[in-house]
């Protein structure tokens, strides 16, 4: 099954959308193409781990995982996340048919925690400009947790209030939380829809 | 009084609040717009420098890399491209102080991005673009020992080794730094006045009207916001001088041997104070003001 899932990089202060394409095929292998540098290339290792941490399975399948465009560089390990949820979402682990109207980026630790990456603000501008629905930063927010809540999302609110003095950007630290049970059950992805 | 945008050289004897002025500088400088504030952000959000709790930056940066910086820490490059401390204080203010102790190939960066607003770092495989719109406050002791020009010292350093230490400061450098203000150390019944000077919040407010009659100045024009960013046709629609100003500017130009770069820089200062009080046009008052803070191109500084 092929999917689409997207990230961003960040050239200079600005930030471009990356279309990550998964594909899960018969056969046993991983492949990660489209000019990745190397911290891109061990995001296989942490996926790996922080899915079996979290109590998933890494597909034993032939996954191939492309990055477009292919001539620009992508750097850094705020892929992960990226990666981890297009390759569930396409070996049909995990039921999330809205993925691709988010931006998802994130670094794993191996527990499945979630680090904080760079370049959130300029990543955060391009979103909203090409109008996806939401994104997904985890702020230091334990992705573990997030499994056990089923996924759910933090998700970097941006209020824009164009007053004149007042404006803010805050992080929503917790989203009205649903039982978690309900949701691994459907093993569905609630990801939030936050105004952007 | 320097305003935004102006870049400013503070040569004074160690101790006599050369850092104290510079560190007082965001204080009264006018708070950021919103565009500025996510220009701002969003370089160091490449860093990774904002902090967790911080949205946007509101307070301008200070930045006050240590003398031992290199050139590509400071404009910016790497393998990795990240931007350099001079992108950093996009929209506010780089502090070098002992501006003569950088590296020569440090100082030597500098003049450009000062002059373009950005930097576009090149090699083999990018090409990347910074802004870099600060405002450079420089400090230094007129001589190696510290003490020249301070009239109760002893003159230690001799003439020679004087020149070398001015000399570690390029002409083109020193042509860009709009303001140079001479720091004398304050006399024992000065510190101990009970008398309070005027308080960062009443000049942030002179400072923030004169901000205003530019951003009217400047409404037209989407690249420019102040004073300091005026190009030479602008300077001629905007600082027009009577025929006093101009004889005042002509005799100083040629006393004191300046560049057309300073020609122009003393008109955008004159602009400048002639806003702080609310002037329609530059009087000769505000030139000479303007020419008194180009101290380091007059020839004989030395004494």
């Amino acid at each position: 099954m092929l999917v689409k899932v997207y990230g961003s990089a960040v050239f200079g202060v600005k930030a471009t959308t990356i279309t990550v394409e998964v594909n899960v095929d018969t056969g046993i292998a991983y492949h990660l193409v489209g000019l990745p540098d190397n911290a891109v290339k061990e995001s296989s290792y942490r996926i790996t781990a922080a899915l079996q941490n979290t109590g998933f399975k890494f597909t034993l399948k032939k996954i191939i995982v492309n990055m477009v465009p292919a001539d620009l560089r992508k750097e850094g390990s705020a892929y992960d996340l990226t990666f981890v949820l297009g390759i569930l979402r396409a070996s049909g682990k995990i039921q999330a048919e809205n993925i691709s109207e988010y931006l998802i980026m994130g670094e794993l630790s191996l527990d499945g925690s979630l680090q904080p990456i760079k370049g959130a603000l300029p990543i955060a501008i391009k979103a909203r400009e090409e109008s996806f629905k939401g994104l997904s930063f985890l702020n230091r927010t334990l992705a573990k947790r997030l499994l056990l809540m089923a996924w759910k999302f933090t998700v970097l609110k941006i209020f824009l209030r164009l007053s004149i003095s007042s404006i803010k950007m805050s992080l929503l630290k917790k989203p009205k939380s649903i039982p978690a049970k309900n949701f691994i059950k459907t093993s569905k992805i609630p990801i939030l829809i936050l105004p952007m | 009084m320097p305003q935004r945008g102006h870049n400013i050289i503070l040569v004074g004897p160690p101790g006599s609040g050369k850092i104290r002025l510079a560190k007082r500088l965001p204080s009264i400088l006018p708070p950021m717009t919103l565009h500025e504030a996510l220009e701002t952000t969003k370089i160091h959000s490449v860093v990774g420098r904002v902090k967790e709790n911080v949205g946007l930056m509101t307070q301008r940066p200070f930045r006050s890399p240590h003398h031992t910086i290199s050139d590509v820490a400071l404009v910016g490059g790497g393998a990795y491209p990240q931007p350099g401390e001079i992108s950093l204080s996009h929209n506010a203010v780089l502090f070098l102080d002992e501006l003569p102790e950088f590296k020569r190939s440090v100082l030597e960066v500098i003049p450009q991005p000062l002059e373009d607003r950005e930097v576009t770092i090149s090699r083999v495989k990018f090409t990347v673009t910074y802004p870099s719109s600060f405002m450079l406050v420089a400090s230094m002791n007129p001589s190696p020992s510290g003490y020249f020009n301070d009239p109760g010292a002893p003159a230690t350093s001799s003439p020679a080794e004087m020149q070398r230490y001015l000399g570690k400061i390029s002409g083109p450098l020193l042509d860009r730094i709009d303001i140079h203000i001479e720091v004398t150390p304050v006399p024992f019944e000065k510190l101990s006045e009970e008398h309070r000077g005027e308080s960062s919040v009443d000049i942030r407010e002179r400072l923030t009207t004169a901000r205003e009659i530019q951003v009217e100045r400047f409404k037209e024009n989407e690249n420019i916001h102040y004073n300091a960013q005026m190009s030479v046709k602008q300077i001629r629609k905007h600082c027009e001088l009577d025929r006093v100003s101009k004889e005042l500017l002509k005799t100083a130009m040629e006393r004191l041997n300046l560049s057309a770069r300073a020609y122009d820089r003393i008109l955008k200062v004159a602009r400048s104070i002639a806003d702080l009080e609310s002037a329609e046009n530059i009087c000769g008052k505000h030139i000479s003001e303007a020419i008194q803070y180009r101290s380091l191109d007059r020839d004989g500084w030395l004494g």
